[in-house]
């Protein structure tokens, strides 16, 4: 009986049908294992996206320390790693969120600017003297002036043509002009950014150079005058010059950070970085400088000094620092004038001409010369006209301000805030 | 693939009854295993399928941020438990999304940085 062999001419049937099942079902499970693995993987991919797009409404609301790396829980992720970077980029600020699960990560650089609800047209100082209106002037939206108010003028036979002083509410302001949270830090940054880390790079004709946020920066430093033609640089990158600084309209300029002494856009330039000077920043006619651009003079103490002795002396006077926006030129951003000086004199330290255009604000702790438009907030210690011959304090000749077309998305000077809100997506 | 054509061309004798039995049972054995395996794989697919609570839940944090719904809410949208709550965190208010699928008991939670008190 053990003996007896049974034949299997079925079986063989059988065992081929099971393992073309077998081949079967492991190609489905493998398949759906595999989905699965994918949709894990993107699961996690999204969540790192919403955890960074959370991080940067978080950045809005609490404060975070600059340059020190802050890792923070935003999911309920456990295996989740969020890490905040905030940096000073200029007179913006740079944040960098970087999310991790496992190993899927996404990270998004941005400048930030600061935003408020309710920016005044007008911001000028308590300097005992009216806010004179002449010409075409046009003011819309509050404003905070001098205890005497606002009232007409006549500059040369010309008179107030407007047929309402301001278009919005009148408060009183104070004797100190705001101040802007992160200039001190701008300043040290200009005397001392060699303290940061960074690699240097050399520039030659038509260049084309980029650089990432989440990378070191880059430095091109000279002591002579730096010419900035037929290239293309973008992201994080400074030049430096410690004399001069001239952007020509073949060059082309994104994010980067100007520093010179003295800065020269020339006419037609195109573009959008920050020049941060320390005599004198001349924009040309019909430039075109997009947001979030920034012009910015810092007037060091030392020059001062040298004025002084030069007006005593009654030669070797020094020129006067000035930052001036040809006619035709737009600019989108902030454009400041800041000085430590304490006297005044009748001159105008920031010029804004005929159909000169600033979308965004204009600080100014001197004299402000303003012909132009403002779409946005001028603060300023004093205005100034030079007419037909003669000094005006306090005037306003032709000018427009409107702080009511400002886009509400608008960031910008850190003068309540400290930077809350993005100003530009940068890689 | 001639081999296997040959395979299946050639004749084979009749076989006994206990020959048919085994493969008969053989073949039912590896049909009611591989039909397991596959119930299992598809069970728990429909089990982890969450694509309709994300939705939903990607809906809830749009209208949150065009101030559409209040907090904190909770209530039964169809096989939906939703709840919506606020509590603080790295001193910062959030906002927390949960939905429970009542059907098949899982649940997904989304966490937003909430609004300013206007």
């Amino acid at each position: 009986m053990l003996k007896k062999t049974i034949r299997a001419g079925a079986l063989q049937y059988v065992l081929v049908v099971a393992v073309i099942i077998a081949i079967l079902i492991f190609a489905f499970l493998s398949l759906h294992f595999l989905q699965q693995k994918i949709s894990v993987k993107q699961h996690f991919l999204k969540e790192t996206i919403y955890n960074v797009e959370n991080g940067f409404d978080y950045l809005k609301r609490a404060k975070i320390g600059y340059d020190a790396p802050v890792q923070i829980d935003i999911s309920e992720n456990h295996l989740e790693a969020t890490t905040i970077v905030k940096k000073h980029w200029g007179i913006y600020d740079l944040a960098i969120i970087r999310s991790q699960i496992k190993n899927e990560f996404y990270q998004k650089a941005a400048l930030l600017g600061a935003q408020t609800n309710n920016k005044a047209a007008v911001y000028l100082k308590e300097n005992y003297q009216s806010l004179v209106l002449v010409g075409n002037t046009k003011i819309t939206g509050n404003v905070l002036v001098p205890k005497l108010g606002v009232k007409t003028g006549n500059i040369a036979g010309v008179s107030f043509y407007g047929n309402q002083l301001i278009m919005g509410n009148q408060q009183l302001s104070a004797n100190t002009l705001p101040e802007i949270k992160n200039i001190a830090s701008l300043r040290s940054f200009y005397d001392n950014f060699g303290a940061v880390d960074f690699d240097e790079f050399d520039l030659v004709y038509n260049t084309r150079v980029f650089k990432s946020f989440t990378e070191k920066m880059l430095v091109y430093e000279r002591l002579k005058a730096i010419v900035l033609e037929d290239l293309s640089l973008s992201g994080h990158i400074l030049i430096a010059s410690s004399t001069k600084i001239t952007v020509k309209a073949s060059a082309n300029l994104s994010d980067v950070i100007l520093m010179a002494p003295k800065i020269v856009i020339e006419e037609n330039t195109k573009g959008n970085f920050q020049a941060i000077a320390t005599q004198n920043i001349q924009v040309q006619s019909r430039c075109l400088l997009s947001y979030p651009t920034a012009l910015v003079l810092l007037e060091k103490e030392v020059l001062s000094n040298h004025q002084e002795v030069g007006n005593r002396q009654g030669e070797n006077r020094a020129p006067e620092n000035q930052l001036s926006i040809a006619k035709g030129s737009e600019v989108k951003g902030v454009v400041v004038f800041d000085s430590t000086r304490k006297e005044t004199n009748y001159k105008a330290q920031m010029s804004l001409e005929a159909q000169a255009i600033v979308t965004g604000e204009i600080y100014c702790a001197k004299n402000l010369e303003m012909r132009g438009t403002v779409i946005g907030a001028v603060i300023t210690s004093n205005f100034i006209v030079q007419q037909s011959g003669g000094i005006y304090r306090n005037h306003l000749y032709n000018a427009v301000i409107n702080v009511n077309k400002l886009p509400k998305q608008y960031a910008g000077l850190q003068l309540e805030n400290q930077s809350n809100a993005v100003a530009k997506w940068v890689r | 693939m001639g081999a296997l054509i040959l395979f299946f061309k050639q004749k084979i004798k009749a076989s006994s009854l206990t020959e048919v039995i085994v493969a008969t049972s053989i073949l039912l054995l590896v049909f009611v295993i591989s039909l397991e395996i596959l119930n299992t794989a598809m069970i728990s697919a429909v089990q982890n399928e969450t694509q309709a609570m994300e939705t939903k839940v990607g809906k809830l944090c749009y209208e949150y941020r065009y101030d559409k719904i209040k907090v904190p809410n909770s209530y039964l949208d169809e096989e939906f438990l939703i709840e919506i709550s606020m509590f603080r965190k790295n001193e910062c208010n959030w906002i927390a999304f949960e939905i429970k699928n009542e059907a098949t008991n899982k649940r997904i939670k989304r966490i937003l940085v909430a609004h300013e008190t206007k």
